[in-house]
């Protein structure tokens, strides 16, 4: 068994840093305003985050907006990861469904171009 | 090296690391990390094995052919793009580390950057297919793939050696030791 070499510390390092960077640069900010829907990358629907909470649909999967969060409430894949993400509220989180290749986001106020319902 | 001989090293290392990217899927990583498309990267235990015991092409050959196979029986036609991009990622970025093997770097490195490079390869595939949103789950996947780096390195470095006690692999064995392995 090899001991370690300073380069796979520094490596290491290297990815460790890399996360860390990247999660500063991706943190979630400011209170969400709207849940937008993306379908195979193109956005498909999107709805105000405040209001009574109403059941949306896009192909197979179910959502559940309003009151101020967003969440997958059910869809066809095996996994459920979408589902299981949970509710989001914040501008910034994203709930993915990779079978069904549909994305929830929550973008912040101002940084919509279009907002149906 | 005959034509047959390299055409079944390669069917059985096939055949492993398809079995491997199997075994894996019964751990139910998700229910601790809610990501999709996470886990341990057993099968890049046989890509390294390849990348240090065989030829560049004959590893790549295994890697794609398992990757095929394996988004053929048991994925989707995405999940077989992010396997593709992940492992081929992984395949560029471990074969250029282990140019600096046995002296500068050891297979823990290789390895951890090898399963960095995965991530980063899964997460360019899923920004382009599904949307740039998904990379909030990037920096996590990286952190994870330190310690899942490091355990498909602990494997391969503890099985590698003994390997040579089983009549397949010491034909391996003897024509690498010449190279000398890392």
């Amino acid at each position: 068994m090899p001991r370690p070499k300073p380069l796979d510390l520094a490596l290491i390092a290297l990815v460790l840093l890399s996360a860390l960077g990247l999660f500063c640069l991706t943190l979630p900010g400011g209170t969400g305003a709207t849940a937008v829907i993306l379908v195979r990358g193109e956005q498909v629907a999107a709805y105000p985050l405040t209001g009574p909470v109403r059941e949306v649909e896009a192909g197979p999967c179910r959502f559940r907006i309003g009151e101020g969060g967003a969440e997958f409430l059910s869809s066809d894949c095996p996994d459920q990861v979408c589902v299981r993400t949970g509710v989001l509220t914040r501008a910034g989180q994203s709930a993915a469904c990779l079978p069904n290749q549909t994305v929830l986001v929550i973008r912040g106020a101002g940084e919509v171009d279009a907002v149906a319902g | 090296m005959k034509n047959t001989r390299r055409l079944t090293r390669c069917a059985a290392l096939i055949a492993l690391s398809l079995a491997l990217s199997w075994a894996e899927r019964l751990i139910p990583l998700e229910f601790l990390i809610p990501l999709p498309g996470v886990k341990l990267g057993f099968a890049n235990i046989v890509t390294l094995f390849a990348l240090v015991f065989l030829d560049k092409r004959s590893a790549f050959a295994i890697l794609v052919c398992r990757c095929l196979l394996a988004g053929l029986l048991f994925g989707t036609g995405v999940s077989l793009l992010f396997s593709l991009c992940g492992g081929l990622a992984a395949f560029g970025i471990m074969a250029l580390l282990l140019r600096f093997t046995p002296h500068r770097l050891t297979l823990y490195g290789v390895s951890v950057g090898g399963a960095a490079a995965h991530n980063a390869g899964q997460m360019l595939a899923a920004v382009l297919v599904l949307s740039p949103a998904v990379l909030s789950y990037l920096p996590l996947m990286l952190v994870f793939s330190v310690p899942c780096g490091l355990f498909t390195a602990f494997v391969a470095l503890y099985l590698f050696p003994r390997l040579e006690r089983l009549p397949f692999f010491a034909a391996f064995a003897r024509e690498t030791r010449e190279k000398g392995t890392p």
